[in-house]
């Protein structure tokens, strides 16, 4: 039994591997994805030059401090609700009453978890180009922060788990535990709020706020950031403390969990439950709503819309129940993220600004409920014209995509001293890249159908977002050969993309119709 | 009246219907019998319109998947289509919207025949299996279609809803209406059903018309003579 569990793992890992060889498809998107990896690497590269100077390091340890501390936030406060699981259902079954210690099958889950944390920073390797370029960082000290990112993430998994071990059983150690944790991030918000508005040079005093031993305290993101800050800056004392203070908390969570009495059988298995519906519904063509487990049901009735927009209405009805808000909590993280970068690139320009917002855009744009639509029959049996109700399931995102474009550019106005006409300009066309990307995922669905690797569907939709892109990058060319400028040559760019990202939409659009007409091309 | 002709539909190199025609007549209940894996949910798929395939699915002289055919087409699917954020009673205000129809009260009586009424306020999500099977049975029904299509209609139903079930496919028979009904539960269509097909392997392996002067072999009896030894795939 003892080499049950390695057995397990090993004989996953080489099936893994098999199926990249059966499906040839998937072989391709790896090769794929290396081949992207390598362009942004070489690519990257391209733009070193003699003598080159690069940014300050620091701004970008600070940058990753930002990072870290939003996401082990989000994952690590689950535990107050449903804690989350290493542990799927065939674990639960099979391995839970198996004659295998307790502790031998938590560590079995820690590492499954380990490595899918690992796949969730990819999207980091990809900002190699830029990170490069304006701070000169090599690839491997991109690797230490892709790790950095993905061990924030496992062990803000584990800190859930461990707060849901804890309080999931008393309401009220559960409410005290909240107030501690949410008060240990107020405390250092707050000190860092303080110290960059008591100083004139608002940026400085952040950056080197962010980059002090008082900041990097903060548990788990702190630690990471001092990590990977000081393999960045070459400051081994930083780089000591980070790493080893992680290691100790690893192993004090691990041991806390391994040496106390309680059975977190008990507390995973309703996760667990709770996931592996998700799974088994998946399989069978059907995308739960993931929502909310206590729902306040409200004013009842959809009340408006007829044919078609009777969708944009009962999506109206579910996003209220599933309280998604306008803006999600990644798209208002990038919204951040961009801002933060027009402070660091106000001397390059609003360009630059804009291809990275749009270039983060890529990241937090999704099909709403539009995905979950295509798993029941009603999509495909209203009678009403696909486009139509195309049309109509995507239209809940519109209100977003304009507040998303105006939180962005309103304060990148002020930031870069842009006119009103030029920050005009900027919100329309991002919000035109808002339909371009949902457009594109609704041509990767139609083409694709489903793909369980989320990975390589998002390698895919790359593909087709940069065919799209090319007939507004074609324009800008044309414009610039010609000499027409409105306003001035970078606004004329970002103009003319905008222009043809609608007329491309809507062809895209008009062409993927029939995604409605037969499930299966959704693989469903 | 509802007419398959031709039909043939494959998964990749699996032949899951094979050049399949059977039409079920207005005022007429056709069923479709067989194993697991003998191709009745693909062909019930097909005429929903959620499959591509070879041949020609008609629903009133209408193409399949025409908006003429999807407005008389109802479809109850094997796994209950149910939205878990919309209560029971705006899952059927959302069907008589999308298909542009007026409340005329037929959504509170179907919800009060399958004891649904009490719960019109309840999510999709807090549903038992079995409720939500209901739900998704009257939302197939809400828009009064005249051809309906029933994929294990009676899995997961309990008594009650199983009777009233059988009583509407007798109704909707008498009001006119086409209904085919595909089972791999023989006792449960019992002696409402004016045509069996009998399906193995994509093919229709026999047909039997129900007349109650037939002293022959039963259905049960000409089932398990057509499938033992080589049913399932």
């Amino acid at each position: 039994m003892k080499g049950a569990l390695s057995y397990l793992l090993l004989t996953r890992l080489k099936n893994e591997i098999r199926s990249l060889f059966k499906h040839p498809s998937r072989l391709i998107y790896a090769l794929i994805f290396v081949g992207l990896l390598g362009i942004t690497i070489f690519g990257g590269k391209a733009s070193d030059a003699p003598g080159k100077s690069v940014r300050d390091i620091s701004e970008l340890s600070a940058g990753a401090l930002v990072l870290f501390s939003v996401i082990f936030v989000t994952t690590a406060q689950n535990g107050f609700g449903n804690g989350g699981t290493f542990f799927g259902m065939q674990d639960v079954n099979l391995m839970f009453p198996a004659p295998i210690r307790q502790q031998r099958v938590l560590f079995y889950g820690l590492f499954r978890q380990m490595t899918s944390s690992m796949l969730i920073g990819i999207f980091l390797l990809f900002q190699y180009s830029w990170m490069h370029d304006i701070y000169g960082v090599t690839f491997g000290a991109l690797i230490a922060i892709f790790i950095g990112y993905s061990l924030t993430i496992f062990l803000g998994q584990l800190t859930a788990m461990t707060i849901y071990s804890f309080t999931s059983g008393n309401e009220k150690h559960r409410q005290i535990a909240k107030v501690v944790f949410y008060l240990i991030v107020a405390g250092f918000a707050a000190g860092l709020l303080i110290n960059v508005f008591s100083s004139e040079d608002h940026l400085s005093a952040a950056v080197k706020t962010a980059n002090s031993y008082a900041m990097r305290a903060f548990p788990v993101s702190g630690w990471m950031a001092a990590a990977v800050g000081g393999i960045l800056s070459g400051e081994i004392k930083a780089l000591i403390f980070g790493a080893v203070i992680s290691v100790v908390y690893l192993a004090a969570i691990v041991l806390i969990i391994s040496l106390s009495k309680r059975d977190y059988y008990e507390d995973v298995l309703k996760t667990a439950e709770i996931s592996q519906s998700a799974i088994t519904a998946k399989k069978e063509g059907i995308i739960t709503d993931a929502a909310p487990r206590n729902v306040k049901v409200g004013k009842t009735g959809i009340g408006k819309g007829e044919g078609a927009n009777a969708f944009y209405y009962k999506h109206l009805i579910e996003n209220r129940r599933s309280k998604i808000l306008i803006l999600d909590m990644p798209s208002l993280i990038f919204v951040l993220v961009s801002i933060v970068f027009s402070v660091f690139m106000r001397e390059h320009g609003v360009t630059a600004v804009f291809i990275f917002s749009v270039y983060m855009q890529l990241f937090s744009s999704a099909l709403g409920r539009f995905n979950k639509e295509l798993s029941k029959p009603y999509i495909y049996m209203v009678p009403e014209p696909p486009l139509n109700k195309l049309i109509q399931c995507l239209r809940e995102g519109l209100s977003g995509w304009c507040v998303q474009a105006i939180l962005l550019f309103v304060p990148v106005k002020f930031i870069l001293g842009l006119t009103t006409a030029e920050t005009v300009i900027c919100i329309v066309a991002r919000i035109t890249f808002s339909i371009l990307f949902t457009v594109g995922n609704v041509v990767a669905e139609r083409v694709l159908g489903i793909i369980q690797t989320r990975a390589l569907l998002i390698l895919f939709y790359f593909v087709i977002l940069v065919i799209m892109s090319v007939p507004g990058i074609a324009l800008s060319i044309l414009l610039s050969n010609l000499g027409v400028t409105v306003i001035d040559e970078y606004i004329t760019t970002i103009g003319s993309l905008a222009i043809m990202n609608i007329p491309v939409s809507v062809l895209a659009l008009f062409l993927c119709r029939n995604v409605l007409q037969y499930s299966e091309l959704n693989g469903r | 009246m509802l007419s398959v002709s031709n039909v043939s539909k494959k998964y990749g190199k699996l032949l899951a219907n094979d050049d399949l025609s059977f039409s079920v007549n207005d005022g007429q209940i056709a069923i479709l019998l067989g194993p697991n894996g003998a191709g009745k949910s693909t062909i019930i798929k097909s005429i929903a319109g959620l499959l591509r395939f070879e041949g020609e699915i008609t629903v009133d002289g209408f193409a399949n998947k025409s908006l003429e055919a999807k407005r008389i087409l109802g479809y109850v699917p094997e796994m209950p289509a149910v939205y878990d954020l919309l209560t029971v009673g705006e899952h059927l205000e959302f069907i008589r919207r999308a298909y542009r129809m007026d409340d005329d009260g037929y959504g509170e009586t179907l919800l009060k025949r399958f004891e649904l009424w009490d719960k019109k306020d309840k999510l999709g999500k807090e549903l038992s299996k079995g409720m939500q099977q209901k739900l998704s049975i009257c939302c197939a029904l809400v828009h009064r279609p005249h051809i309906i299509i029933f994929d294990e209609p009676l899995v997961g139903l309990d008594p009650h809803a199983i009777k009233e079930l059988k009583e509407v496919f007798v109704e909707l028979k008498e009001e006119g209406a086409s209904l085919l009904i595909s089972t791999h539960m023989i006792d449960s269509v019992e002696n409402y059903w004016d045509v069996a097909h009998i399906m193995v392997n994509g093919k229709i392996a026999a047909t039997k018309v129900n007349n109650p002067e037939d002293e022959g072999e039963s259905l049960e009896e000409m089932f398990f003579k057509i499938t033992e030894g080589q049913g399932s795939e």
